[in-house]
């Protein structure tokens, strides 16, 4: 068996710069290394911003009527009168340990207390983007397809018009028209609350709406751009199946963009979701942060940011793989 | 499920009287079948150890949990609980417990068993409610195994032990708890529980499932609890803090019985088939920073700003009209609360306007007072018509609660929003009266009050109830006379219960423990 000579650096320097070359390692580092980067940042910046919110944890935890030398216990407690760098230092050998410290608040486990609430998140975010992918691809794509060339100008401008009217209404007020006219006043579905699975119907319909409207449009347009292209073109004039050369041609080139902006949709929907999870009492994360920031939970607060924000990261980097999959210029193009 | 039509409520809430009310479903679809019932809290609590509650969520989960040696029913009359009987003065109080009680896990509750509970209440670090419940000092607790009877012995007279008895604080913590008070404050140690229900699931943040006691049967003795149902073999508790959710929940038969505080309260008038009770969740009053040194430690000063307040109009932004006028600072159903509102100071804005003209005024405001604290925006554009430059910070809770505790030299007055959980005078003078918040005591207005603190110990040494509320009286005149504070209104609350649940209201506060499902018919 032969093994590499590893003290000839110039040898060494041609495998590595060999190795830089293929396109799935180099996207491989590239990656992990911004998800190194987005950890160790969002662990220090939570760290030094979170007390600069106003107010003290611990006369938060007192309440108002609780005297200064209770509260002055409450601080030591909680470590609060420690020097900052001691207490970074025993938040970083925490999570070196996977341990994200005990709220403030309820003295649980922060993972105890971020576990409880991110699958009502994850559960809702993911079923809200599937169905935004499901209905907005397709109605993007029959729109440009149906008003190619001017025609039917007509679904053009209700297109425009429905899906703009939908996208201008805030989501407080989707969300409350919808609890009003199906939940209150028809009794259709679940007011409040997770118990059964259509108590998901209606926080997901106000959770999806405005996306429906953002990626079918996007669909549209890129579908219309595609549409103009030569090799559509010359795909027509060979005489392909509709069927195949959307598939084939089109929807390659229109997923694209649709996926990118569905991995941001996603991301912000993980902890984003706040006025839809008050309105329906969904117990998700973005409530527990809110929470959080009103009892000055410095923990939890810490805890769900870094949660949320290293999700996201994994998402962009999950949808970065599939397109690469689908289509491997990208992989170029990060290389460019 | 079996429809059922049902009237019953109206006359169960007469018959019990004003001060103890039943809240209960009086029609419309019955709940044949159901052995749950489905209620909301705010916020998650922030901890299971009684004597460490600090939010009203954490008090009526622990009331569910813990018992207590007494209650107070109608009209503040101590009812028995955990003790059947008691003999009390203003130094000692020796209680006779009940037979065969036990806690969760079996273990039988003994004197020695509530002894350790107690003791360890009044020598805890952290203890919310000790000063309320034992006075000044540390208290002597000793225990009779044989006779089954624990007593007090106080370091000085304090004639509220029987009602610090009653608080949610003094619940008794079995043997179980007291040995592993990390898992106690987590709710974790279903063996520490001495209540009617044990915690069978929780999900923090999220859900909270208590469970029946098959064994329990030291249910609070009321006497006038009208016994038209079952307590529920479950409870389950969401945590839930819109207002308009839960009304939403209600009405939809989403939720059985809940307790709402925003306007959402009016969606109930008139849905006869629910039933309400509308009650002063806290007392709203303006204190003054009354520090040497500071605008308002001039009586003249603080007089001006009172002359120039309308309490009508005070309760109007910050209530919508709902609350009531308060003629006191503390709740309204503490004993010897003032009702004359005679001792108020009259409104006199051309009065105040000479005196005010030129001062600034830096209000410490809370945000829930009102919405997007709209009571403080009335008070602080009401002084700039007088002519007072004011500063307004309308805040969160944690926020204001800092600056009020912690940074006494930052705002001149704000608008107390008082839950005297002890439901004691006592309780209600805390933020008032006694040693600031700088020297270790719980007083926001810096000002001492020797002369209020004297009439305490008077009173608390006072066995005559109407001696004692003489005194009460005395502190409340020379408080609001003295404009060391206005009362100005309470923050209402409403209890709400769809048609076949109930539960009651002694003095104003929801026991949680009477919860019931009302099966019959």
């Amino acid at each position: 068996m032969s093994t590499a000579r590893v003290d000839d650096p110039a040898q060494h320097a041609v495998s590595a710069a060999a190795l830089w070359e293929r396109p799935w390692l180099r996207f491989g580092v590239q990656r992990v290394t911004g998800l190194l980067v987005s950890f160790v940042l969002l662990v220090t910046v939570t760290f030094v911003i979170v007390p600069l919110i106003p107010g003290d944890p611990a006369a938060a935890i007192a309440g108002p009527e609780a005297s200064g030398a209770e509260i002055a216990h409450i601080r030591q407690q909680l470590g609060l009168d420690e020097p900052l760098h001691v207490q970074f230092l025993d938040y970083v050998s925490g999570l070196l340990t996977l341990d994200l410290g005990t709220s403030f608040a309820s003295g649980q486990d922060v993972a105890t207390v971020i576990l409880a609430r991110l699958p009502f998140t994850a559960e809702l975010a993911l079923l809200a983007i599937v169905l935004v992918l499901i209905i907005s691809v397709p109605v993007g794509m029959l729109v440009a397809v149906l008003t190619h060339g001017g025609r039917r100008s007509w679904l053009d401008h209700l297109f425009n018009f429905v899906t703009s009217l939908v996208y201008s209404v805030p989501q407080y007020v989707m969300a409350t028209l919808l609890v009003s006219v199906l939940a209150v006043g028809l009794g259709l579905f679940p007011a409040a609350g997770a118990e059964t699975l259509l108590s998901l119907v209606l926080p997901t319909l106000a959770l999806m709406l405005l996306p429906i409207c953002v990626v079918s449009r996007v669909v549209r347009r890129e579908t219309a751009i595609v549409l103009d292209q030569d090799y559509i073109r010359t795909a027509r004039g060979w005489r392909i199946g509709r069927l195949r050369m959307f598939g084939r041609y089109v929807l390659p080139n229109v997923i694209t963009t649709t996926l990118t902006l569905s991995g941001l949709i996603l991301a912000s929907q993980l902890g984003g979701a706040v006025v839809i999870e008050r309105v329906f009492a969904w117990p998700g994360l973005g409530q527990g942060i809110v929470d959080a920031f009103q009892a000055r939970d410095y923990p939890v607060i810490r805890g769900a940011i870094l949660v949320l924000g290293l999700m996201a990261t994994v998402i962009i980097i999950v949808v970065d793989v599939i397109l690469a999959i689908i289509d491997p210029r990208t992989l170029e193009a990060d290389h460019e | 499920m079996k429809n059922k039509v049902r009237a019953l409520s109206v006359a169960a809430s007469v018959a019990v009287g004003l001060s103890a009310c039943t809240t209960g479903g009086a029609g419309g679809e019955g709940v044949s079948g159901t052995s749950t019932i489905r209620t909301a809290i705010n916020a998650a609590p922030t901890t299971f150890t009684p004597w460490t509650a600090e939010t009203r969520d954490d008090y009526d989960v622990s009331r569910l949990l813990f018992n207590t040696l007494v209650r107070r029913g109608a009209d503040n009359k101590i009812v028995p609980a955990l003790a059947t009987s008691w003999d009390a003065t203003p130094t000692t109080a020796r209680f006779t417990l009940r037979e065969g009680a036990t806690c969760a896990d079996g273990t039988p509750i003994t004197a020695e068993v509530v002894r350790n509970s107690l003791q360890t209440m009044a020598t805890a670090e952290h203890s919310v409610f000790r000063e309320i419940v034992f006075g000044p000092g540390k208290p002597t607790i000793s225990a009779d195994n044989k006779a089954k009877t624990v007593t007090i012995q106080l370091a000085q007279p304090w004639q509220d032990l029987l009602q610090g008895m009653s608080l949610v604080a003094t619940g008794i913590v079995c043997p179980a708890g007291l040995e592993d008070q990390e898992g106690l404050r987590t709710g974790s140690v279903k063996g520490a529980f001495s209540g009617p229900y044990v915690l069978s699931k929780s999900s923090h943040g999220v859900s909270y499932t208590l469970t029946l006691r098959e064994d329990f049967t030291e249910w609070p003795d009321y006497g006038d609890t009208p016994q038209r149902g079952e307590p529920a073999r479950t409870i389950q508790v969401d945590v839930m803090a819109n207002g308009s959710s839960r009304a939403n929940a209600l009405l939809t038969g989403g939720m059985d019985i809940t307790t709402i505080s925003t306007q959402d309260m009016t969606r109930f008038d008139g849905q006869k088939e629910y039933t309400t009770h509308r009650l002063p969740s806290s007392s709203l009053y303006l204190l003054f920073n009354e520090r040497p040194g500071s605008l308002f430690s001039d009586e003249r000063v603080r007089r001006a700003v009172v002359q120039t307040l309308s309490r009508e109009a005070f309760n109007s932004a910050a209530t919508g009209g709902l609350g009531d006028l308060a003629v006191t600072f503390s709740h309204s159903a503490v004993p010897c609360a003032n009702t004359d509102p005679s001792v108020l100071v009259k409104q006199d804005v051309a009065a105040a306007k000479p005196v005010l003209s030129g001062k600034t005024i830096r209000i410490n405001g809370l945000e829930v007072i009102g919405p997007q604290g709209a009571g403080n925006t009335y008070i602080a554009e009401a002084l700039r018509a007088a002519g007072a430059t004011v500063e307004l910070a309308n805040v969160d809770v944690a926020t204001w609660s800092t600056t009020g505790t912690t940074k006494p030299g930052a705002w001149d007055l704000t608008v107390f929003a008082g839950i005297n959980a002890g439901g004691t005078m006592y309780g209600a003078l805390s933020p008032i009266v006694g040693p600031p918040t700088e020297a270790g005591g719980a007083n926001w207005s810096g000002n001492e009050h020797k002369d209020v603190l004297a009439m305490v110990d008077q009173a608390m040494q006072e066995p005559d109830q109407r001696t004692r509320c003489g005194i009460y009286q005395r502190i409340q005149e020379t408080l609001i006379d003295g404009v060391h504070v206005m009362p100005l209104s309470y923050l209402p609350a409403q209890l709400t219960a769809r048609p076949g649940f109930s539960a009651q209201v002694y003095n104003e506060q929801v026991d949680v423990s009477t919860m019931q499902i009302d099966n019959e018919g």
